[in-house]
């Protein structure tokens, strides 16, 4: 290999950590390797480098200032093996530390005691009135709480949780329980660390603290740390502690999420119990077809499922979206009419996919307050998602740039959208297949006391 | 809750010991496949959560960083979506980087002894901005900030350090080589 083409290497690799034509770079340097054995070999050691690089920078060599070359030499030599291992040994015990406190606790939790079991619940109306009622709960009792409900749930420790329909817990005993779906708050009590709350792909264990829970509808889950610490344990056996003001997802099979700072928006969209959640109710499709309502997800005979799942949010930036016009949206419409909605403004947002079929899905979908805009597309609509706080729609997206902040409309497809302002409605036609399969539907709500 | 994968304690501890000692390598495998840092990281959480799966199973006879590059290879190539600084490799290129690495693995403890001699011998300035950027893991925009550097200069500064550190290391293999 000449020394122009380390060279270009060289260049190639420095323009890549710009981020700098992507595409184009990348092209280059895989014909630079595939077609030069040396080019490999020293690409190949680049990134071993940058790759060793952190680890290198964590060993921390020492700072000798030994006499004698050969005596320098050997003993940095020596220290740098007994330093390089002591870390490694360090860093074993403290993973061997993380998973055996993680045991501990969950062994701990393990003891089912009954005779303290539990307590009151109160299922209490959408205006947060006094309970009305209350009840005694026990082992594998399961909470079903209705959109726009909470339930306050205390355990015999004086562990407090607040459950936000819609959700379904079950009290496993005491210190432990499952939240299949929906939102709870933790206040553990002193003495009652260990508190586990149990979901889908991983348990989250309280190390004296409070802290958020939620479940999505594709039993994906996260925690918040409002404050002081919880193990986390995911069902992959990967385990991670989080400090207040850190939040971390486990996806519904198991694998844990990178760690991120803490959205409490995330447990506000549960807390507001004005917006009713009529998109239930009032959806209806007009097929023979056996249809199954289960929580917010339909299932036409195994064959079609729409998804839907609300959240509210406050715009971090503007946003731009179709606007809710009487009439037909459809790709036949050249230019629809856009809005902006803008930076600060607060709405529900309903997250509607379809998943795919041979036929058209028919149906009508009405709302209790107005509906200000729609952003559709097929695949993802990685932008506006990103904007309405829920980033986990999306996935790789090389259209990503291309959309930018502007939420799309129709593309070539045969669906059919018409929207009636009057009623806060639209019907739909839709085909599900890859034309259009995500809506986003923005909802005027008012802003939530909190 | 369920797990699918039942480990002894021992075969935990033997995993992590394996995975700390390893961990360096087989990123650096998957880099050279994705080249983009980030979703490099992503990759490394699935092979770890596919090694760890899989460990039970795992022939003791075997290389464990060879064992875990075929892992990687597989996610890489599996990979539905590919991120787009990837370098979407064909099977035949993803194959000759990991026989490469095979090769390097021969040379990998003395890189790493020798990698940290040329990072000693930076310039201060050069080691704290690496070590923002491969420790830390600032953006280069932060970088900058702290630096009270422009972000050209910053991302100059990082193609002259790693070249530098390369050059050094290359050396210093050339060397051993010989001797």
């Amino acid at each position: 290999m000449s020394q122009a083409n380390v060279q270009a290497l060289r260049d190639l690799l420095g323009v890549l950590r710009r981020g700098r034509d992507q595409v184009e770079i990348i092209n280059e340097i895989r014909t630079l390797i595939a077609n030069d054995d040396d080019a490999l070999r020293v690409f190949v050691r680049y990134m071993s480098i940058e790759a060793s690089l952190p680890w290198v920078l964590k060993v921390d060599p020492i700072q000798s200032t030994a006499v004698g070359v050969t005596i320098r030499r050997d003993i940095n030599k020596h220290r740098r093996r007994w330093l390089w291992y002591s870390t490694l040994a360090a860093t074993t015990a403290l993973v061997i530390c993380a998973v055996s406190l993680v045991w501990y606790f969950q062994s701990k939790v393990m003891i089912v005691d009954n005779n303290h079991l539990v307590f009151a619940s109160a299922i209490l109306s959408p205006n947060e009135q006094p309970p009305t009622s209350s009840q005694n709960l026990r082992s594998d009792d399961v909470l079903t709480i209705e959109h726009g409900q909470f339930a306050d749930i205390y355990f015999g420790k004086g562990t407090v949780m607040k459950a936000y329909g819609p959700s379904r817990v079950r009290i496993n005993h005491p210190s432990r329980i499952q939240l299949e779906r929906g939102v709870v708050l933790v206040r553990v009590a002193k003495g009652d660390e260990g508190f586990t709350v149990a979901t889908p792909g991983g348990e989250f264990l309280d190390l004296g603290t409070q802290f958020g829970v939620s479940v999505n509808a594709m039993a994906a889950s996260e925690v918040h740390v409002f404050d002081g610490k919880v193990a986390v344990k995911a069902d992959n056996n990967a385990a991670s502690v989080l400090l207040k003001g850190e939040a971390i997802g486990v996806t519904s099979n198991g694998q844990l999420e990178q760690t991120k700072p803490m959205d409490s928006w995330d447990f506000v969209a549960y807390k507001v119990p004005i917006s009713a959640p009529t998109i239930l109710v009032n959806a209806e499709f007009s097929t023979d077809l056996p249809l199954t309502i289960r929580d917010k997800e339909w299932t036409l005979d195994g064959k079609v499922r729409l998804f839907c799942e609300r959240r509210a949010i406050r715009l971090t930036e503007p946003i731009t979206v179709a606007a809710f016009t009487s009439g037909e949206l459809t790709s036949e419409v050249p230019n629809p009419k856009m809005t902006t909605l803008p930076a600060g403004s607060f709405y529900d947002v309903y997250f509607l996919h379809c998943d795919s079929t041979t036929f058209p899905v028919q149906g009508r979908i009405a709302f209790d307050h107005p509906i200000v805009g729609m952003s559709l597309n097929g695949g993802q609509l990685v932008a506006s998602d990103k904007q309405c706080h829920r980033p986990e729609v999306a996935g790789y997206d090389q259209n990503s740039q291309l959309n930018g902040k502007r939420g799309s409309v129709l593309l070539e497809t045969q669906d059919v959208l018409t929207m009636d302002p009057a009623t806060n409605s639209f019907d739909f036609t839709l085909y599900c297949g890859p034309s259009l399969d995500q809506m986003r539907i923005f909802v005027a709500v008012p802003e939530p006391n909190l | 809750m369920t797990s699918t994968t039942t480990h002894s304690h021992e075969t935990n501890l033997e995993f992590v010991r394996l995975w700390t000692a390893s961990a360096h390598r087989i990123k650096a495998f998957v880099l050279s496949m994705v080249v983009h840092r980030g979703f490099a990281d992503d990759i490394l959480q699935e092979v770890a959560a596919t090694a760890w799966e899989k460990f039970p199973d795992f022939d003791r006879s075997r290389d464990f960083i060879a064992w875990a590059n075929g892992i990687a290879r597989n996610k890489v190539l599996g990979h539905k979506e590919m991120h787009v600084s990837a370098l979407n490799l064909t099977d035949e290129l993803a194959r000759r980087i990991e026989d490469q690495f095979t090769l390097d693995n021969l040379w990998m403890d003395a890189q790493i002894e020798f990698l940290q001699d040329c990072v000693q011998k930076l310039p201060q300035d050069e080691r704290e901005i690496v070590e923002l950027r491969y420790f830390y893991s600032l953006s280069v925009d932060a970088i900058s900030q702290r630096k009270k550097l422009t972000i050209s200069a910053v991302y100059k500064a990082l193609q002259r350090t790693i070249d530098r550190l390369f050059d050094c290391v290359s050396f210093k293999v050339a060397k051993e080589a010989r001797s």
